[in-house]
């Protein structure tokens, strides 16, 4: 009875995912031969990326990227889902929320797009700026990196938000109440009691974070102007303009390590039941 | 990689025409009419030409498959298509601007829109443009090698 109800979503993870992922594997260590791939066991690929500084800076840069938009997320998100937690009345808090994710009802694609305008030359930003006299000439903010930690963070926050907001509702405001019975200040409160215990909540978007920030190839394709190249765009320039696909195999190999590696990194405080 | 290190960007069709369109740039090398042209009117400063050096011609091609359901309507469609009016028509889409190739769309156009196009010195163009090379593989992989280092840089 139990295997039977565990079945579909074995079978699900199996098709979809354990032979696709295999099968990507075993085409990572083929090689190309003019315009044809050659199946075989040839570590190349992985050398390539190991020891070609254009492969090697692509994962850097991803990893810069995503580890700069998680942490700012992470900053930003917090007092946010405090605020809706602990601030607003019960009755609005679902309003609150809804405005809090109202940027995920748009697609993607348009909101980056739609960052792109806005962060231009003569885009909101810049003209407000200007028309404060905060600034004498525009900022380049538009085609470069921080466009694209702006737009993933816009993103991610929203993520966030649900995440920690989510774990912020389930404490009991007896922890806060003892703790301040005891002598501690707000500051003492919020870093011996309510931190550790939505450490969990914390922990797994970044998690989710990391995961979809560094895998992303639309935000960095439409904001940073190509001005750098990020992991998931040299897969796509492997695929879609060389026909490499052992190398864009190996790269997504690479990627998937990368991922695994954040998940034994968070996996103490990950919570994946509470999202 | 001189001319990239000088460049705010680099960027396929839709992120060029948003640069030029919202002032982020002000000069598209590697562009031409198809990027140009659609904008002309929101801003008739842009202009688009082929430098004495030389350039690149993208061609297009059309057909009917073998096997087609409606082998008479297709042909009929691509006749229409290479016709001087659905050139004209083709040219001049409200979302994207390309030359005809047929030269006797001229008469299809309007005088703005072949000034727009740059009609007129369509044989001058033509002679210093050449098509788009096919290149082996071992040239394309350098190629698309290069551009990769161009890129992240």
């Amino acid at each position: 009875m139990g295997w039977g109800l565990v079945a579909p979503a074995l079978l699900w993870t199996a098709a979809f995912f354990v032979l696709p992922f295999a099968a990507m594997v075993a085409l990572s260590f083929a090689h190309m031969e003019g315009r044809e791939v050659v199946r075989g066991f040839d570590p190349g690929n992985y050398v390539r990326i190991f020891t070609d500084w254009t492969m090697l800076k692509a994962l850097l840069n991803s990893l810069e990227i995503t580890v700069v938009v998680t942490v700012v997320s992470v900053v930003l998100a917090y007092p946010l889902a405090a605020i809706i937690a602990f601030r607003v009345p019960v009755r609005w808090q679902r309003l609150a929320l809804l405005l809090a994710v109202l940027p995920f009802w748009t697609s993607y694609v348009v909101r980056s797009y739609a960052w792109l305008l806005v962060l231009g030359q003569n885009g909101v930003v810049n003209k407000a700026l200007l028309g404060l006299g905060l600034i004498a000439e525009p900022l380049e903010i538009a085609a470069t990196r921080t466009a694209t930690v702006i737009g993933f963070v816009h993103f991610f926050v929203m993520l966030l938000t649900l995440t920690i907001y989510a774990n912020l509702i389930q404490l009991s405001p007896n922890y806060a109440r003892a703790a301040a019975d005891l002598g501690a200040g707000r500051w003492q409160v919020f870093r011996h009691v309510i931190l550790p215990l939505t450490l969990p909540g914390v922990v797994t978007g970044a998690f989710l974070t990391f995961v979809l920030c560094i895998g992303d190839y639309i935000t960095p394709q439409i904001l940073g102007g190509n001005a750098e190249l990020t992991l998931p765009q040299l897969i796509m320039l492997q695929l879609g303009r060389s026909g490499n696909f052992p190398l864009a195999s190996a790269l997504s190999v690479v990627l998937m390590a990368v991922v695994t590696l954040a998940y034994f990194a968070s996996s103490r405080w990950l919570r994946l039941d509470r999202v | 990689m001189a001319l990239r290190a000088a460049s705010k960007q680099v960027s396929d069709v839709v992120s060029a025409q948003t640069a030029l369109a919202t002032g982020e740039v002000d000069i598209v090398v590697g562009g031409g009419e198809w990027l140009t042209a659609v904008l002309a009117a929101d801003n008739p400063n842009l202009d688009w030409t082929i430098p004495k050096q030389g350039g690149l011609r993208w061609a297009q091609s059309i057909g009917v498959v073998a096997g087609s359901t409606q082998p008479d309507l297709a042909l009929e469609f691509v006749k229409y298509i290479v016709s001087p009016e659905g050139q004209a028509k083709l040219a001049t889409s409200s979302c994207y601007w390309g030359m005809p190739a047929n030269a006797k769309t001229g008469d299809a156009l309007s005088m703005e829109q072949r000034a727009v196009l740059r009609w007129q010195e369509q044989p001058e163009f033509l002679k210093r443009a050449q098509l788009y090379p096919i290149p082996d593989a071992a040239l394309d992989t350098a190629m698309q090698d290069l551009w990769t280092e161009m890129l992240n840089q």
